[in-house]
Parts: C-alpha cells; structure tokens; sequence
C-alpha cells in the first residue's frame, strides 16, 4: 500500500496545478470567490473520474507494463516534477510528466510500446491547437449571441456568473474525466481495480486542488493575457470542450495546454499586442522541459531504487 | 434566475424612486432659480431651498438603499464598482443644484437682468443634459443600446454650455458693476455651469462602462 502513496501525491500535484486550468480565469476575473471555485472543482473532479475516468486508463497503462514498484516510480517522478513546476507558478501538463516517467521507466526495462507513444504525442501537439480553435468559435458564437439579446448590465452579470460556474464545473468533470488515469492508472491490474483507482485518483486530485491550487490560478487568470468575464467563459468553455473530447476519446491530455491554448485565442481575437509573450515562452519552455524531467527522474529514482539489490 | 429577475426588478423600481427624486429637485431648482431671477433672495427662496434641502436629502438615502442593493446582488465586483462610481457622479448633479441655491442664498447676490436670459438658458441646458445622463443610465439598465450616443449629446450640452458661461462672464466684466459683485456674479455662473460638468463626468463613466463590455 505505501507504494500507492505516489499516485496519491501525483493526484495531489495534479490537483495543486490543474484545477487551476478550470476556474482560474473566473477566480482572477473576481467571478468567483476562490474557497467556492475549490470545493467545486473537487466536487466535479471526482464525479468525473467516476463517471469517465476508466477510457484514459486504458491508454495509459498500454504504454508499458507497470508493475506495483515501476507505478510508485512513475508517479512519485512525475508528482515531484508537477509540484516543482506548481511551486514555479507554471501551469504544465501533468500527462507529459507522467508519459516522461514512463518513458523512463521504459528506457530502464527496454520496453516501450511506441504506437502508443506516438498517439500520446500527437494529441500534446493537438490540445493547444484545439483550445485556440475552440476558443475562436465559442467566442464568435457566444458574442452573436450576446449582441443579439443586448442583456442589460445585471442580467448580463447574472448570466456571465451563472455560465462559469457551469462552465468550471463542467472543466473539472472533464478534469477528472481526463486526467484522472494519469494519477491511479499505474496501479490499475497490480494494486487497485479501475473503479478503486478512479475513486482514489480523484478524491487525491480534488485535495489538491482544495489545499494548494492558488499559485497557478494567477498565471492563468492574469499573466498570459488580462481576461475580462466573458474572455474568461469563453477560456473556460472552451478547455472543457477540448478537454472532454479526449476524454471519449480515451487520450489523456493536458487542461493547462488546452486552457493556454483558449487564453491566446482571446489574446488572438482581442490584439496580438494583449499577449505577455514572455510568460508564454516560459510556459512554453516548461511544457518542453516537463516529460524530460519527469523522464530523468524516474530514471533515477528507478536506478536508486534497485541500488539497493546490488549486494 | 427567477430570483435574480426578482432582485432585478426590486433594483429597478428602486433606481426609478430615486430618479423621481432626483427629478423632483431638479424641478424645484429650475422654479427657485426663475424665482430668483425676478423676486431676489425673498423669503419664497427661502422656502424652495429648505424644500430642496429635504429633497437632497432623501434623495441620498435612496443612494443608501441603492448602495446596499448593488452589495446584495449578483454583480461582478467590476460591475459593482462602475455603477456605485455612477450613481456617486450622478448624486454630484444634484447635490451641485442645491449647493447653487445655498451660494445664491448665503451671498445674497443679484443678478443684473441683461444677464437672465443667458442665466436660464445654462439652467435649461443642463436640464437637458441632466436628463440625458439618465436616459443612459437607465438605458445601461435596460437594453444597453445607444449609450454613446446620450454621452456625445451630453458633451454637446457641455460645450454649449462653457459657450454661455464665457458670454455671460464677458458680459459682467464689461458692465459697470462694482469689482467686487463682478467677482461674485462670475463664480456664482461658474457654479451653474459645473452642472453641466458634472453631467459630463457621469457620461465619462457610462462611456468607460459600455467600453469595458464591448465584447
């Protein structure tokens, strides 16, 4: 059982990082109070690893056999390289520090199933790409819309409100959804069935969330670009989108890549000048850097770890 | 959302007492004014100011109520920090017509009758003007539509109104009227004349919210 503690910790810096991708924006726009937008955001982390967690499983653990020891590796690497990134205020893709511990993992064992490597990296390539996309045609959309019913100031505060509450709440049932098989899903056939790893990864995403997601919200909400209340629904629609899709389709992606890739949709639509090109380029940097960390951990942790049956 | 259009309508209804209030003291202020104008500082001035005094002040007790509305509801804190700056500037308009009073009341002045016209003229433009700014703001309220338009009339009154203040100001320092009344007359006519000022600080506003939301 202790070696489950490293899912649970990768749950917990999961948690700490990307439940900022879902109600960062409202929490940064003053939406939101941010107690309410955690306890939400556990709530329906866990609802949705629930419900939709069990697909991205299956990906995951098709990547390489995991065995109880090679899965406390996997997660214990890829949590420390989260929370390092966590502590940094960036936020990063939790998938990519996983499938890097893997590769690790996999290097170590010289076993790695490269098929499914290669639908991995390609969805890493498409989740930014499908925010900014998604992000393009939910801001048209919801502006025709807007302009059409020439809401009045409070109606139209009342409705922003109401859709991102809504809107967060769906992003973290895709949160968990989706990412919930990259916290427990090592475990799953050698520790825990699916239905005890979904439970645990997402009771283990949502503490995190409740007790140290602050740090990136700001990064989200203010830095990239300075979103007013509606760029902020649209942000956050529009991650969910991206998000649940690869949920159905069983591929683990990031929220922090789809939320970013949102976030510079409005930066597109609203003026180039409005983008902070230098906290992107470090979020884009950290995005590079984060499966190889995940994977030079893991490495190491793997070789530490058999140190020990040297004698 | 039943219960925010509930809430919507209460604030709504409260908005509308507070205008009837605001309307009524600016009705009193034209009368007191034409009163002046004709009878000096009488005691029937005496009676519409301490009228207007009332007025001014359960027209800030409306503001009170409105404040406390716009804590209770489901704004965005942005929101609520526009409209209160608002309604703070729109008070300015009619606090600004009974501080006009008391000017006229405690310097007992008199005003010259080549200058009447132009003295009810400023006071009947910035009527207009007062009644601009709150076609748009209950239009903010309402369809939000034409906004900018109401400011650009609103700086339009303005400007015919600094156009008036300067004649009249012309006119008193070349009478023969003593130094010391020109010095008076000219300040009492600056003061009318930041009505229309302040008409304009509150479209500066309404323009800075309907910029804000453009989406």
């Amino acid at each position: 059982m202790f070696r489950l503690l490293g899912g649970l910790f990768l749950g917990w810096a999961l948690g700490a990082n990307d439940s900022a991708n879902v109600f960062g924006t409202a929490v940064s726009s003053r939406m939101i109070k941010y107690s309410s937008a955690v306890v939400l955001t556990a709530l329906f982390v866990i609802v949705g690893a629930l419900l939709q967690g069990v697909e991205g499983m299956e990906t995951l653990s098709g990547l390489t056999v995991q065995t109880a020891e090679t899965a406390f590796i996997a997660s214990l690497a890829a949590a420390i390289t989260v929370t390092l990134m966590t502590f940094l205020k960036l936020p990063i893709s939790t998938s990519q520090a996983v499938v890097g511990a893997i590769i690790g993992i996999g290097i170590m064992k010289q076993s790695i199933n490269t098929g499914g490597l290669i639908k991995v990296i390609i969805c890493w390539i498409g989740t930014p790409i499908g925010g900014i996309l998604f992000g393009i045609l939910i801001y048209f959309l919801l502006q025709r819309i807007c302009k059409k019913l020439a809401l009045n100031i409070l109606t139209s505060d009342a409705v922003l409100r109401t859709g991102l509450i809504i809107a967060g709440c769906y992003g973290a049932y895709a949160l968990g959804a989706n990412n919930v098989a990259n916290v427990t899903g090592f475990y799953v056939g050698n520790l825990l069935t699916a239905k005890q790893a979904v439970l645990l990864g997402g009771i283990s995403i949502a503490i995190g969330a409740i007790t140290f997601s602050k740090n990136v919200m700001g990064t989200i909400g203010k830095s990239i670009v300075k979103l007013d209340a509606f760029s902020a629904l649209v942000a956050v629609i529009a991650q969910a989108v991206t998000v649940h899709i690869y949920a159905i389709i069983g591929v683990p992606v990031s929220t922090s890549q789809a939320i970013v890739g949102a976030v510079l949709a409005i930066g597109f639509i609203k003026g180039i000048q409005t983008i902070d090109f230098i906290m992107l380029s470090k979020i884009f940097g950290a995005w590079l850097l984060t499966p190889f960390i995940g994977m030079l951990l893991s490495v190491s942790i793997y070789f530490l770890v058999h140190l020990q049956f040297i004698h | 959302m039943f219960f925010i259009l509930k809430r919507n309508r209460l604030f709504l209804e409260k908005i509308k007492e507070f205008f009837d209030m605001c309307d009524s003291l600016m009705d009193n202020f034209q009368e007191t004014i034409e009163t002046y104008l004709i009878h000096g500082n009488n005691s029937d001035f005496e009676v519409h100011l301490s009228k207007a005094k009332k007025m001014e002040h359960n027209a800030d007790s409306l503001l009170h109520t409105i404040e406390n509305f716009l804590y209770e509801k489901s704004l965005l804190p942005e929101s609520r920090e526009d409209i209160l700056r608002l309604f703070e500037k729109f008070d300015d308009i009619v606090d600004s017509s009974v501080h006009i009073l008391r000017y006229l009341n405690t310097r007992n002045i008199t005003i010259p009758s080549n200058i009447h016209d132009d003295v009810t003229e400023i006071i009947k433009v910035s009527r207009k003007a007062y009644e601009e700014v709150k076609q748009a703001i209950n239009e903010l309220f309402y369809k939000r539509k034409n906004l900018l338009s109401y400011v650009r009339t609103i700086n339009d009154y303005e400007s015919i109104c600094d156009d008036i203040q300067a004649k009249i100001i012309t006119t008193i320092f070349r009478s023969d009227i003593d130094k010391y009344d020109k010095i008076l007359l000219s300040d009492v006519i600056t003061i009318m004349a930041k009505l229309t000022d302040h008409c304009e600080d509150s479209a500066d506003v309404i323009a800075l919210i309907n910029v804000k939301r453009a989406i």
